[in-house]
């Protein structure tokens, strides 16, 4: 044998080759599923997707029976493909486990160790030929499927996008050709990532298995865990602390999260999928595993556990390849990351039932408790599994008392780590709040039950978070413990926006009314108002402004031509101009009209204002609100010929007027007040409304009363007034109708005229409410 | 050549070797035994490269085996299963072999191919167990590696396979200067084809010899002393065994052969003889002084 | 050409020399005759090459065979091999006659089976 051949018998590539020749019948049938997969989905999706637009586009001029037809056939067929392919692409997925077993078969089947191992080779040459040939074996067919989709995308005729000049609006709806390139592109590359993750996480795993039953087990618990408690143990944390903004219900924000996406290959399947959902075809939009260059840290993740298994392999020992486990402690470990998944879902389960989501009075702000009860499934369920971990091992049941010390420890170990998560205070975030040099802007968002809200962009960031500290220090008594007849309670939201970018979020619930008023007071000191008025991007990104009116039901919708610079310096300087009065005193209806704003590009929420939009797609509009205060606006919308006009009271319409009497509270809003009241007429002594006809008292209450009133206090009694209309069969119940809540200089008045009324029979009540609420 | 220092290898809490040291010299047939647990096949596979040893050293021709190729190659382990073969051909089964040894010889697969008949493209399911045993050791040999170690390789050939497997062996050891262990509980095999021995027991050696001196030292003596026997007749010498019927002493004893005639002689008996034992019966003595009962061999 | 007993009583290098020297002595093998080759015995009965080596070489220290290296190995001349006969049973002769002398036969018996033998 000459020296050359020699080095060639030992050399990796001989091992290579060779272990690759072995797994050919494997990847025959990889072959077949990608085949089966992505270019016959791709050629048929183009095609779809065509018919699609046509249909679309045909459908705004009018019913067009052909191109719906067309639609219907191409649907039925893409159908049937994606289901073939569906079932293709998971059997391409799930190739990569036996490749993996039969590459790695002396790991875990005891037969093939003498074998196996006394084969000439060195670890090194053994390890990394049969890691990359069985990697080869799996994903080469999976990319070469790929590119043939791509060819065959690019081959096809290319996607239809109208004859017609389409206004934005139509363009939204049609998918483009890029959109569904970059779409499959996208979820290829996902796919394949998640096919690396997979063979890597998976070797990982069985690197430290002795035996093919653990091996296939333990290889499901993981990959089932690991996403899945990504998401509870973050949910725990992150979801119900004091002030939390990641509502429950925000399962996607915590699903495309980086940790569950990146971590495991279901993760990053599920998390694709649901960031998919959020957006269908959307321009612009990226799957959750790829925004941030977040490939790269999978990719870091599958060297990770490559490593690891390497790692592994050189430390163990092959006289205990036929006992379940390599190494001491594995076992535990394992059945403690089974326990902890099931238990920190159903403490999850637990923690719903038992605590109402935030809006209820119920709101926890001291400590969260578990009720054992609810965990009777889990525990259930936990020791099915170790049975179940028992019986495969197959020892018997000779250690059982073994097993139920761990079963105990390890259940009330998740138990106690799933409390703790629970009432850490989300790690620290609970009582955090930015310091006021660290914030580059800060929105707040409050309402009141029944009354003021608004969102508004904080000026004074100092007095804010002075405010937000005290708050949170003395949640004891922030919480109201009044019904929400009284309308004591509201919210409040804020987000800072931090120099470094970060965006620290909050939430309040059932907060007492002296705090709204604090935090409403703050939002009008400075520019606080203007700011709202600012543009959130680039004045040449607008696509256009469209006019809304409150009244004209008619001219609803109208697009502006003066210049967006324009509009935004007399928004600004009227909004400047703006004081706490003007919103919560002012005898006009607030809001006189809308302007809405459409980018022409996807906005992220760069610029003044904040986005915490965690679904990687941009806003397309925005809404400004004109008050009757807007002078300059309004003189401005005028010189191009629309006019706003305020909203007169023509007392002929009106048939009867109604007086309402409630308990005051820091805001009032009439509407909801009303609202609230009418549903209590059946209530034996209840002689809060009163009907009556139209007079001068009357008339002056109404003239000076507004939608949304600030009172300031409580236990004094409020009055709303409302004009009733002449029987017509609108049946809606509008804010347009004239009503408001008398100011407070005027609530002697009223108090008097309240005196000086009889009570009102129910059945007249009841009649008048019934016309108008249709 | 073959050294083994001190060799420990630990299996979760007890010592399948306890600090075993062997020699075993180039070119000799070497038979290892031992019951069932004693540590023949640890011992093999530690040779062989799949096991590391807790501690001490094993050394073939000066170098470890564990994951050195170049030793690896130079050793060839048949193990006492087929099982693992079951799924391949023969054809399979060579290249597999042939394409990782770099001593392996076409020619010389060929010329044992053909005294086994073995058909070369039929899976080894097929096969009988002496016919897959059979087909594990022409790859073995066809490989051509100075060392080859066989565990229990003889078990399910029949006589014929048997001496085919031989002759093979045989040919090998002339022509490569072939070393050959045998780990069997058949002594009969080794007793007739292993030129030294090494007994194994729980994980420690019990000899390690020359088989015709493992033979020449242990006899059984039938004699007729004049006067009931008595420990100090036989001071210097080692009794493993002693059984008496009638006026018929039977010994066996374990010692210089010259000193053990004088001492028998000073007794004057009436009947003397010498008889050679076969091995298992030495086998069985010197386990007996070790307390392990006969009944319990071969479990 | 003769049997070998593999029950493991006599070593088989002893049988073996015994073998060959009886071949000889009877006459089965002739002087200058050449030896089977140490493989054809070892493959033929199954047994060491390394124990028909070491038979061949008790063989060639006693006298009875000689060998040629890369030849093979064949009986000594007459006179050689009739020398190490002797030499051979003389010592046989010795050791069967110290048995019986210590089994406690008489030496008259002895001498009148040596009578019988030699002279008739």
């Amino acid at each position: 044998m000459t020296a050359l051949s020699s080095a060639n018998k030992t050399g990796f590539l001989n091992y290579f080759l060779y272990k690759l020749r072995n797994l050919k019948s494997l990847i025959i049938l990889n072959s077949v599923f990608a085949l089966l997969s992505y270019p016959a989905l791709a050629v048929v999706g183009m095609f779809y997707v065509n018919a699609y637009n046509r249909y679309i586009e045909a459908s705004q001029i009018a019913d067009d029976y052909v191109s719906w037809q067309q639609y219907q056939t191409w649907n039925n067929i893409f159908a049937m493909f994606a289901i073939v392919a569906t079932i293709a692409l998971i059997g391409l997925f799930f190739m990569g486990l036996p490749i993996l077993m039969k590459n790695f078969r002396y790991l875990y089947d005891k037969k093939y160790v003498d074998m196996d191992i006394s084969l000439p080779v060195s670890d090194n040459t053994r390890f990394f030929g049969d890691f990359l040939s069985g990697l080869l074996a799996y994903i080469l067919p999976h990319i070469i499927a790929i590119v043939m989709g791509i060819i065959g995308i690019l081959l096809c005729p290319p996607i239809y996008r109208g004859s017609v000049l389409d206004t934005y609006m139509l363009a939204d709806f049609k998918i483009a050709e890029i959109t569904f390139m970059s779409l499959f592109l996208q979820l290829a590359f996902v796919g394949v990532l998640s096919c690396l993750l997979f063979y890597c996480l998976n070797l990982a795993v069985v690197s430290f298995c002795g035996r093919g039953a653990e091996a296939r087990l333990t290889m499901i618990i993981i990959n089932v865990a690991l996403p899945l408690l990504t998401y509870t143990l973050v949910q725990l944390t992150e979801v119900y602390y004091y002030g939390s903004e990641t509502s429950s219900n925000n399962i996607d924000a915590i699903l495309t999260s980086g940790a569950v996406s990146l971590l495991s290959p279901l993760g990053m399947l599920a998390s694709t999928f649901v960031s998919w959902l959020m957006s269908f075809f959307s321009e612009g939009f990226t799957v959750a595993p790829l925004r941030n260059c977040g490939w790269l840290v999978a990719i870091f993740v599958c060297i990770v556990y490559t490593g690891v298994a390497y790692f592994l392999m050189k430390k163990r020992r092959n006289e205990m390849v036929g006992s379940p486990y390599m190494f001491k402690g594995i076992r535990h470990i394992v059945s403690a990351i089974t326990a902890l998944s099931v238990f920190s879902i159903s403490v999850i389960f637990d923690v719903l039932l038992s605590y109402d989501a935030h809006w209820s009075t119920g709101r926890v702000i001291t400590h969260i408790d578990i009720d054992f009860v609810n965990l009777i499934p889990a525990f259930v369920i936990t020791f099915i599994i170790f049975i179940v971990m028992e019986l495969i091992s197959g020892k018997g049941f000779k250690k059982f008392g073994f097993t139920l010390i761990r079963y105990g420890g390890c259940s009330f170990g998740s138990i106690l780590l799933c409390y703790l998560l629970l009432n850490s205070g989300g790690l620290g975030a609970e009582y955090y709040v930015p310091n006021y040099n660290d914030v580059e802007a800060a929105v707040v968002s409050y309402s009141q039950e029944g009354n003021a809200n608004g969102t508004y962009r904080v000026d004074n960031i100092k007095e804010f978070t002075e405010l937000h500290r005290a708050f949170i220090s003395d949640r004891e008594t922030n919480h109201a413990k009044g019904n929400i007849d009284s309308c004591s309670t509201g919210s409040f939201g804020i987000d800072y926006r931090l120099k470094n970018g970060e965006v620290v979020s909050r939430g309040y619930y059932d907060v007492d009314g002296a705090y709204i008023d604090d935090i409403a007071r703050l939002c009008f000191e400075g520019n606080g108002m203007a700011n709202n008025y600012l543009p959130i991007s680039d004045i040449s990104d607008i696509g256009y402004i469209t006019f809304i009116s409150m009244y004209d039901t008619e001219n609803r919708e109208i697009e502006l031509k003066i210049p967006a610079k324009d509009i935004f310096d007399a928004m600004y300087e009227d909004a400047s101009k703006m004081t706490f009065d003007s919103i919560y005193h002012s005898s006009e209806d607030s809001v006189v009209a809308y302007l809405k704003v459409t980018w022409k590009n996807a906005v992220y929420g760069s610029g003044t204002l904040i986005s915490n939009d965690y679904r990687g797609v941009g806003r397309f509009e925005e809404i400004y609100y004109i008050y009757p205060c807007f002078e300059k606006t309004i003189k401005l919308l005028s010189d191009y010929g629309i006019e706003i006009a305020p909203y007169e009271v023509n007392y002929e319409e009106f048939e009867k007027a109604i007086i309402v009497k409630t308990e005051s509270d820091y805001f009032l809003n009439a509407f909801r007040v009303f609202y609230s009241m009418s549903y209590r007429t059946e209530e034996p002594g209840f002689d809060n409304i009163r009907v009556i006809d139209i007079n001068e008292e009357i008339k002056e209450l109404i003239e000076n009363s507004g939608n949304t009133v600030y009172y300031g206090e409580e236990s004094k009694p409020a009055y709303a007034v409302l004009l009733a209309e002449k029987y017509d069969d609108t049946g809606e119940w509008n804010t347009w109708r004239k009503m408001g809540m008398v100011f407070p200089e005027y609530t002697e008045k009223a108090e008097a005229f309240w005196n000086s009324l009889p009570a009102t029979d129910k059945e007249v009540i009841d009649e008048v409410l019934n016309r108008n609420q249709g | 050549m073959i050294e083994i220092k001190d060799c420990v290898m630990r299996f979760d809490d007890k010592n399948a070797l306890d600090g075993i040291s062997l020699t075993i010299p180039e070119g000799c047939a070497y038979g290892l035994l031992g019951s069932n647990g004693a540590g023949k096949s640890t011992l093999l596979r530690i040779l062989s490269g799949i096991y590391r040893p807790t501690s001490g050293e094993v050394l073939i021709d000066g170098e470890t085996v564990y994951n050195n190729v170049k030793n690896k190659k130079r050793v060839f382990f048949i193990n006492d299963e087929t099982v693992q073969f079951v799924n391949m051909t023969l054809t399979e089964m060579k290249n597999y072999y042939s394409r990782f040894y770099d001593s392996f010889s076409e020619e010389l697969f060929e010329k044992l191919h053909k005294a086994v008949e073995l058909p070369m493209n039929k899976r080894l399911s097929t096969f009988s167990k002496g016919m897959k045993r059979q087909a594990a050791v022409i790859c073995g040999i066809a490989c051509k590696t100075p060392y080859l170690f066989l565990d229990e390789a003889f078990d399910g050939l029949d006589p014929t396979m048997r001496i085919i497997v031989k002759q093979m062996l045989i040919d090998a050891m002339l022509d490569n200067n072939l070393t050959v262990i045998f780990s069997s509980h058949n002594l009969g095999e080794i007793d007739e084809f292993c030129d030294r021995v090494g007994l194994l027991h729980s994980g420690r050696v019990v000899f390690n010899r020359e088989l015709d001196s493992v033979k020449g030292n242990i006899v059984k003596l039938q004699l007729a002393p004049e006067k009931p026997v008595s420990a100090e007749d036989w001071e210097g010498i080692e009794i493993l065994h002693t059984e008496t019927s009638g006026s018929i002493t039977y010994l066996i004893v374990k010692g210089d052969r010259d000193r053990i005639k004088e001492k028998a002689m000073n007794l004057s008996p009436k009947l003397y003889d010498e008889i050679p034992l076969s091995l298992e019966e030495i086998f069985i003595y010197e386990m007996e002084v070790l307390g392990y009962d006969s009944s319990k061999l071969g479990e | 050409m003769f049997d070998i007993r593999t029950d493991g009583k006599q070593p088989i290098y002893e049988q073996l020399y015994n073998g060959i020297t009886g071949l000889i002595a009877s006459g089965s093998l002739s002087p200058g005759e050449k030896l089977p080759a140490v493989r054809e015995i070892a493959k033929k009965l199954g047994v060491n090459p390394n124990t028909v080596q070491k038979a061949y070489g008790m063989l060639e220290q006693k006298g009875f065979i000689y060998s040629i290296p890369a030849k093979g190995s064949y009986v000594a001349s007459e006179s050689e091999a009739a020398d190490a006969l002797q030499k051979e049973s003389l010592r046989k002769l010795r050791e069967a006659l110290s048995s019986a002398n210590a089994s406690g036969i008489s030496k008259s018996d002895v001498l009148r089976i040596v009578n019988e033998i030699w002279d008739g």
